[in-house]
């Protein structure tokens, strides 16, 4: 087989890999900002590794922002085994208090709201942009927080 | 029996001439055990290449996304003008490290566009659409480490945990199995009981010096049998987080491996000793691989592994090169 064809070969996964992500960029920026609400649904695997896992609470989610006024469910999060697994992405540095904070949300300890902010397109599969804590960005409320 | 009396005994069966014998032995004196070498680099590659991934990985929240994605393609693009470049030279090391990393960097960007555009999905979508992607590399690879990486990983993708859902439906009593109650006593006697027969079917062997099939075929299944049970011990501990015991685990299946490797010198075996050789250098490698804690920690503890797998690996080359020596020249 020729030098080409190989090179082809080679630069083959690079081109499917940046087509990917180019897609999944467009597809971000195309959808319009919708607001959900989430709980935890697994004490063992709340944050695991540097990603909180979470389900949408469709109960609190204000469904008027959507088409028809009905929440599209199908089109947030994939299915797992054990239902419909979401994930959020955090920093390594955040990641235990992210945790110690969704624990407090889980066990009700404190009146907190958490929220993701979702890029979404009807019939698409809705992505993920950031978390809201209380309304405010994840971030911002980590640093307004009284250091313990 | 040695190389050397080996041909001794063919020269004077008239089935080689003298100046054949003498050929062969300069071959072998020559000769590098270059699987035992690229096989074990290719361990130390995979430590310090991941090692310094994840130092990197430790601190970039400090970059923004589009910095780190086109770092990232652009490394990558990097890497694959490396393993093009090295095309016309088959057999060259330098293009093996550039598949390894091409193939490593696949998962890194699939990881990272994860992260960036918070994707769902399990370890089988992830490892199928790596797997998929990286089959150039792998299939253009001589690496056996590299090629067994990438069926073990496919495999896993494709098996994943619903496999086992669909065994454990089909055999429910292997949900009652308590492994952890009998498994480690009855390994620690199965290891000592084999260790001690291996032990006396060498020393056997050796008096004896005559082929029997019984004695051979017993030997071979206490060898393969203490194997497997000095390893499961080790397994057993390794992704737990035990302490002491994990730490007598793994000091018993290295001095296992060490005692195994004395007795290859002994026996002037370069081949026992380099399949010994290489099982300890995997062994450490999975040490580390099993030690996942802080990004930084982890990264900083590939990198020292990959470093003392490299002197491992020179000591040991320089041993083999010393058995080798002596199974040709001694008589």
């Amino acid at each position: 087989m020729t030098k080409k064809f190989w090179g082809g070969l080679f630069f083959l996964p690079l081109v499917c890999l940046v087509i990917w992500t180019i897609f999944l960029a467009v597809q971000q920026k195309r959808g319009s900002e919708v607001k959900v609400a989430i709980q935890g649904y697994d004490p063992r695997d709340l944050l695991s590794g540097h990603y909180i896992q979470y389900q949408i609470d469709w109960d609190k989610t204000d469904c008027t922002q959507f088409v028809d006024n009905v929440c599209p469910k199908e089109d947030f999060c994939t299915d797992a085994r054990w239902g419909r697994e979401c994930r959020f992405y955090v920093p390594e540095k955040s990641a235990s208090e992210l945790d110690k904070l969704f624990r407090k949300f889980r066990s009700g300890d404190e009146n907190m709201l958490f929220e993701v902010v979702y890029s979404y397109r009807a019939k698409h599969q809705a992505m993920a942009k950031t978390l809201l804590i209380n309304g405010k960005e994840w971030r911002q409320f980590l640093l307004s927080m009284p250091q313990q | 029996m040695s190389l050397a009396r080996k041909l001794q005994k063919w020269v004077e069966n008239d089935l080689i001439t003298a100046e054949q014998s003498a050929n062969i032995k300069e071959y072998e004196k020559s000769h590098n055990g270059s699987l035992f070498l690229k096989l074990s680099f290719s361990i130390v590659g995979i430590l310090i290449g991941w090692g310094i991934c994840l130092i990197i990985a430790a601190n970039w929240d400090a970059l923004p996304n589009i910095l780190r994605i086109v770092g990232a393609f652009s490394l990558f693009a990097l890497f694959i003008g490396g393993a093009y470049c090295q095309l016309k030279r088959p057999n060259s090391r330098l293009q093996e490290m550039f598949l390894l990393l091409c193939f490593l960097m696949i998962a890194g960007i699939i990881g990272l566009v994860g992260q960036t555009f918070n994707l769902e999905g399990g370890w089988h979508s992830f490892v199928l659409l790596w797997t998929v992607l990286g089959l150039p590399y792998v299939f253009c690879s001589r690496s056996i480490v590299l090629n067994a990486v990438w069926i073990c990983l496919f495999l896993s993708g494709i098996i994943d945990g619903s496999f086992i859902n669909w065994l454990l439906r089909i055999f429910p009593w292997l949900k009652d199995l308590d492994f952890e109650k009998y498994a480690i006593p009855i390994t620690l006697c199965v290891t000592t009981f084999y260790t001690v027969l291996d032990y006396a079917a060498q020393k056997i062997d050796r008096y004896v010096n005559k082929y029997t099939v019984l004695a051979t075929s017993f030997s071979s299944l206490c060898l393969i049998s203490a194997y497997w049970a000095v390893f499961f011990c080790g397994f057993f501990y390794m992704d737990t987080k035990h302490g002491i015991l994990t730490a007598i685990a793994h000091i018993l299946v290295l001095a296992y491996l060490a005692f195994r490797m004395s007795l290859a010198v002994r026996a002037q075996d370069a081949n026992a000793f380099k399949r010994n050789a290489f099982a300890a250098e995997l062994y450490i490698f999975l040490i580390f691989m099993s030690c996942f804690g802080n990004l930084l920690t982890t990264g900083v503890g590939f990198v020292i592994g990959g470093l003392l797998l490299w002197g491992l690996i020179e000591i040991l080359r320089k041993t083999s090169k010393y058995i080798k020596g002596m199974e040709i020249f001694n008589d």
